[in-house]
């Protein structure tokens, strides 16, 4: 019992226990980085970032973008020869992120915010609003005039229908749920 | 009454750091039947053994126990104490209370109450031991060879060479295996032929041995010096007698399109063929499945050019039955079929080749004679990306292990390449570099500085045709960062793995396969050429990857273990076998349908009491491996395994229950 | 023999999802009306809610397996035995849920018991893709073309969702996946050879890393049109998204313009159906997409028609 403990406390140990995948596997042949669409961004390519956790160095992880620039493709957990889950272990350390209060990076903030108003989204509503999304995403990164000339060619198409949202009828149970799943946490899920 | 005597060792403190010997000893003094006990350090040492076979003496003993490590590493020792000392060699037991006991407990109390109870246990058996005696059996002193490659030729020139007939079948047309597909050889770049067609000559010559190709073993029965084997010799369509391999059947065969299995299908042979110019014995064979003269009844082409009327449409498989003292199983290995490798392109791009097809491309009789062509347009390939690992080191999609020779082969291509092709630019894709041979690390560092070939650390994620190139994306995870070659060609190190049909054939010489399905040594360390079954050995990449020179010392270590073995005058069986009571078997066939070895047979017994000829069970004590699942399935009692009686297994519970505290 | 009648029995339960409901109205037009021309009954999943896709697997685990089992859950109390899901995105976190279920049956039965739904799995999920080629079948389906698509020259584009995770069944081959291209075959089309089918677009990255997206949609465009390709044809809003909103800015940075309509397979599909542009929101895409189609009509018509 007394080893679990430790072993929960180490970077690689809360990876286990939240993704369950077992990154002590990787061999560093760096499969993952050469099929990552988006590697040329990241700050630490994913090989690496398994190679951080085996060695629990939590704050060059988490510092870095990578988990935030990481577009869940799935490509590199397709391709591992060691069947290492490389995209669960980036939703993993997201999530350590969040749970620990990391900020993200100055350049990968805007993806963080829009995940955090994404969820926000739908725990009051239970469905996205697209649109909603976007107006706080700019409220919040202050990107209001990006996508400007988009946003109006899509609204000429009548795709962006503001007044067309319909919310889920039962948006307590959407909160009840989001409640239940978020305060597993806690216990220690 | 039997008089026992107990021997507690202490092996050093392997045994004595968890259990307390000498109060074992003192205990064991007391249990039924025992004369004598007592302790000492090292009971397998010279002075142990005294101690034993003095105290034989002294105390009248007339059985013994030792409580020590394993009997699969002392059992032989301390038989050796009671027949020197003038009893039967089979009246000593051994009780482990080494691995069973001291190795996997730390508590001493418990640890000493268990080792005495395993000591009770082995000396209520040895009371009721009887002596038991080795049964004989004649050896017939010839070795079949399983498989014509180099390790099938050594075996066979080796154990010819002492004086045995050997026979060897080998599957395909010609002996000589893989070495003979291959261009050179690494770390000192011998041409692969040149060093093996002599020997090939020389098996090909010897009296002592008969080469059957085109052959495949069908059935074999029997054991240990009488394997009863039965041989198919394929039907070759060509009178091996008469065929003088003048080669004009070939040349005038007009079905030229067949791909060339010995060219890896990168070359054409014909209907009528020999796999290559070397080939030995030099007497091509028909491949029925594309012969027109037997899809279509036309042409006999072949038969017409025959200077030797050696062609024979008629010809039927032969079935030869023989018997064998030994085998050696020398079949070789497959290649990892690489179209299952989606992301390397599904075996779809005809510019992605493996190893051993860049090897026949690299050989001047090869399909490209010697340059390094590509297959999609015929055009010479000047960038060429070796890809290692493919199938290797990979739990997803190929085996876990590595298979050894790739990093030296791929390095062998890449100074090949240049030599072929002195502008040409090889990119080696790899993980780690595995040199661990005579002169292949220095091999390794000539390929980067003399042949200028660039490695590059990473495995490549996928590749796919851009133009009349593949492109090739992999990493370089030490300089970092994404690498994206244009190549000509890529050569993918796949994997070495079984050959497709050993576990079949592993199921007819009752030989295992390990998980990978390679087939098993006895021991890994200490009985690597040896099986689970007596008589019959492995050598070379059968056994796991391979390279030649370990292959060749592998294939004349089971030549010695043949002929040390037909060098014996006859064969001595260990007595711990069954034995059926026919008074008590009822014939129920319990035994026969349990027995793994097929070592029981039904015979008809003349039972004069009840006035009748009944059936019953009958143990061929050769075959017989002393496992005990007959006396286990056997209801009326009548099975039994000697120096494991039923009654012995009995006693051994009893004095467990004696000992365990209620 | 599949026959015309068994299929006019199918009755699937349809998860719209939100992007359908939005941005990509044309993919959930063109998948109703398809369905409907075909004989294939949808039921929309009563009061679903989002399934949580681009975000909500980043942050929480448990919450992403629940969001999708409470749909599981809506969608079984249709009484169908399949639910079908036309976002990429959509199909894959369902199926997650689905895959996930026995996990931790105990937990996730909690929180769906707070969600107000109870699932304890049985449901088949699908994408109407799936739908078509494996149980409509691809023969039964080129019977009731009207049209042909004429020998067009499309990118079938896969994406990510369609084919991965890698770890839950899939229908179809994840590097080189061939149900796109085989149902364009059944349209007449012919699929270009190309090697970005199943590379990434960038997906939820669009809104908070534009950059990433034009670069990496860039590339795909590249390889198509060397591939000889005239139009994408792909399965998921995103890609949609990002191929074809963002084409112009991807081929100004390159100095290159594209003009390569990005189709939804429903809409293509509508199409040899003979049914009307308006119904399957074909005017609704970006870069303009039915000159190409009316230049490639033809006349399967009259063959099939007296097959009819």
């Amino acid at each position: 019992m007394a080893d679990d403990k430790k072993a929960e406390k180490t970077l690689l140990g809360q990876v286990l226990a939240l993704s369950g995948v077992h990154v002590e596997n990787c061999y560093q042949c760096g499969k993952c980085t050469a099929g990552c669409p988006v590697a040329f961004e990241m700050e630490i390519p994913p090989q690496q970032m398994m190679r951080m956790v085996q060695l629990n160095l939590k704050d060059r992880a988490l510092n870095a973008n990578t988990v935030w620039v990481c577009a869940s493709c799935e490509t590199c957990s397709a391709r591992c020869p060691m069947d290492v889950k490389v995209a669960d272990v980036m939703d993993a350390l997201r999530r350590i992120a969040i749970e620990e209060g990391v900020p993200a990076p100055a350049e990968a903030r805007t993806m963080a915010v829009f995940h955090r108003e994404f969820l926000g989204g739908i725990r009051r509503w239970g469905r996205l609003n697209e649109h909603e999304l976007i107006g706080l995403y700019k409220l919040h990164t202050g990107k209001f005039m990006d996508d400007v000339g988009l946003g109006i060619r899509l609204f000429g198409k009548q795709k962006i229908r503001p007044w067309h949202f319909q919310k889920v009828k039962r948006t307590e149970d959407m909160a009840r749920l989001f409640e239940a799943a978020l305060s597993g946490e806690k216990d220690g899920h | 009454m039997p008089r026992v005597g107990v021997f507690v060792c202490q092996c050093g403190t392997n045994i004595a750091k968890s259990v307390d010997c000498a109060k074992v000893a003192e205990e064991a003094a007391k249990l039924p039947y025992v004369a004598h006990a007592a302790t000492y350090v090292y009971m397998c040492s010279s002075a142990g053994q005294q101690m034993i076979e003095d105290a034989i003496r002294e105390h009248n003993l007339s059985a013994i126990v030792v409580s020590a490590c394993t009997p699969q590493m002392h059992q032989k020792t301390f038989e050796g104490c009671t027949e020197r000392s003038g009893l039967n060699r089979y009246m000593s037991t051994m009780a482990n209370i080494r691995e069973q006991c001291s190795y996997v407990h730390k508590d001493p109390e418990l640890a000493t109450q268990k080792a005495l109870e395993l000591t009770a246990m082995a000396a209520a058996k040895a009371a009721r031991d009887e002596p038991l005696f080795q049964s004989e059996a004649p050896i017939n002193r010839k070795a079949l060879i399983v498989g014509g490659g180099v390790a099938g030729i050594q075996a066979a020139l080796d154990i010819a060479e002492a004086g045995y007939e050997v026979t060897v079948v080998e599957k395909t047309p010609s002996i000589g295996g893989r070495m003979s597909q291959f261009d050179k050889t690494f770390p000192t770049l011998d041409c692969s032929a040149c060093i093996l067609t002599p020997k090939m000559v020389e098996a090909y010559q010897n009296p002592n041995i008969r080469l059957l190709t085109y052959a495949e073993v069908e059935q074999v029965g029997g054991f240990v010096g009488n394997f009863e084997v039965k041989i198919r010799k394929h039907a070759r369509s060509v009178d091996e007698e008469k065929c003088t391999g003048c080669g004009s059947c070939w040349e005038k065969c007009p079905q030229k399109k067949i791909p060339s299995e010995y060219d890896e299908q990168l070359g054409p042979r014909t209907a009528i063929y020999v796999p290559f110019p070397q080939a030995v014995p030099l007497v091509p064979v028909i491949d029925r499945e594309n012969c027109l003269k037997f899809l279509k009844d036309r042409c006999g082409v072949c038969q017409k050019v025959c200077p030797a009327n050696a062609v024979d449409y008629t010809q039927e498989d032969e079935i030869i039955e023989d018997t064998f003292g030994a085998i050696v199983v020398a079949t070789g290995f497959d290649v990892w079929d690489h179209s299952d490798y989606g992301e390397y392109g599904a075996g779809q791009i005809p510019d992605v080749i493996s190893g051993i097809q860049f090897e026949r491309m690299l050989n001047l009789s090869g399909p490209t004679h010697g340059k390094v062509l590509r297959p999609s347009d015929g055009k010479e390939a000047k960038t060429v990306v070796f890809v290692q690992c493919a199938g290797s080191r990979d739990d997803q999609h190929g085996y876990p292990y590595c298979s050894k020779v790739c990093c030296m082969y791929t390095a062998k291509h890449a100074i090949l390449l240049r030599e072929k092709a002195p502008d040409a630019q090889a990119y080696i894709f790899y993980i780690d570099i595995r040199a661990t041979g005579k002169g292949y690390e220095e091999f390794i560092r000539d390929a980067q500085r003399k042949y200028g070939a660039q490695y590059i650390r990473g495995r490549v994620s996928r590749m796919f045709r851009q133009g009349d190139k593949v492109r090739v994306f992999g990493v370089d995870t030490l300089g970092g960062g994404q690498v994206k070659i244009d190549a000509d060609l890529v050569v993918l190190a796949t994997a070495i793995e079984p050959r497709h049909d050993a576990k079949a054939l592993s199921q007819l010489l009752g030989i295992g396969c390990d998980n990978n399905g390679f087939f098993n040594e006895a021991h890994p360390k200490l009985a690597p050429v040896d099986t689970m079954s007596a008589g019959i050995y492995i050598a070379g990449a059968a056994q796991f990857a391979r390279d030649i020179p370990d292959t060749v010392a592998m294939a004349s270590a089971t030549a010695a273990k043949v002929v040390g073995l037909f060098s014996k005058e006859k064969l001595l069986s260990e007595p711990s076998v069954a034995n059926c009571d026919v008074n008590l078997c009822s014939g129920c066939r319990a035994c026969y349908v349990t027995c793994p070895y097929d070592a029981i047979e039904m015979t008809e017994h003349d039972d004069r009491a009840a006035r009748m000829t009944r059936m019953v069970a009958c143990v061929n004590e050769n075959l017989c491996h002393g496992c005990g699942a007959c006396s286990g399935a056997c209801r009326s009692g009548a099975m039994t395994l000697r120096a494991f009686t039923d009654n012995q297994i009995e006693a051994q519970v009893e004095a467990l229950c004696e000992l365990v505290p209620a | 023999m599949d026959s015309p009648e068994r299929h006019t029995q199918m009755r699937v339960a349809y998860y719209p999802g939100c992007s359908l409901e939005g941005t990509a109205i044309e993919f959930d037009q063109s998948c109703r009306a398809m369905c409907e021309a075909l004989g294939i009954e949808l039921v929309e999943v009563p009061d679903w809610n989002c399934c949580g896709a681009s975000s909500a697997h980043f942050v929480n685990h448990d919450l992403a397996v629940a969001l999708g089992a409470r749909n599981l859950g809506l969608a079984q109390r249709t009484g169908a035995d399949q639910v079908t899901a036309p976002c990429a995105a959509c199909y894959a976190r369902l199926k997650f849920s689905e895959y996930k279920l026995h996990e931790d049956p105990e937990r996730l039965g909690q929180m769906l018991e707070r969600g107000g739904v109870d699932y304890k799995g049985g449901l088949r999920v699908s994408s109407p893709l799936e739908l078509l080629v494996r149980d409509y079948g691809l023969e039964a389906l080129k019977e009731k073309l009207v049209q042909s698509l004429n020998g067009l020259k499309v990118a079938c584009y896969y994406g990510c969702l369609l084919v991965r995770p890698t770890e839950m069944p899939s229908f179809d081959d994840p590097e080189n996946p061939r149900s796109l291209d085989s149902l364009m075959e059944t349209l007449g089309a012919e699929p270009v050879d190309w090697a970005y089918r199943v590379e990434c677009c960038g997906g939820g990255l669009a809104l908070g890393r534009a950059d990433i997206v034009r670069k990496l949609i860039g590339d795909i465009l590249d390889n198509a049109v060397e591939a000889g390709a005239e139009c994408f044809v792909v399965a998921c809003p995103l890609c949609q998204g990002n191929l074809d909103w963002r084409q112009t800015e991807a081929g100004s940075q390159r100095g290159k313009q594209y003009n390569l309509p990005v189709y939804y397979y429903t809409q293509l599909v509508g199409w040899c159906l003979g049914l009307p542009p308006q119904r399957l929101g074909i005017e609704k895409l970006l870069t303009p997409a039915t000159t190409l189609l009316e230049r490639k009509v033809s006349g399967l018509v009259s063959q099939v028609s007296e097959g009819v």
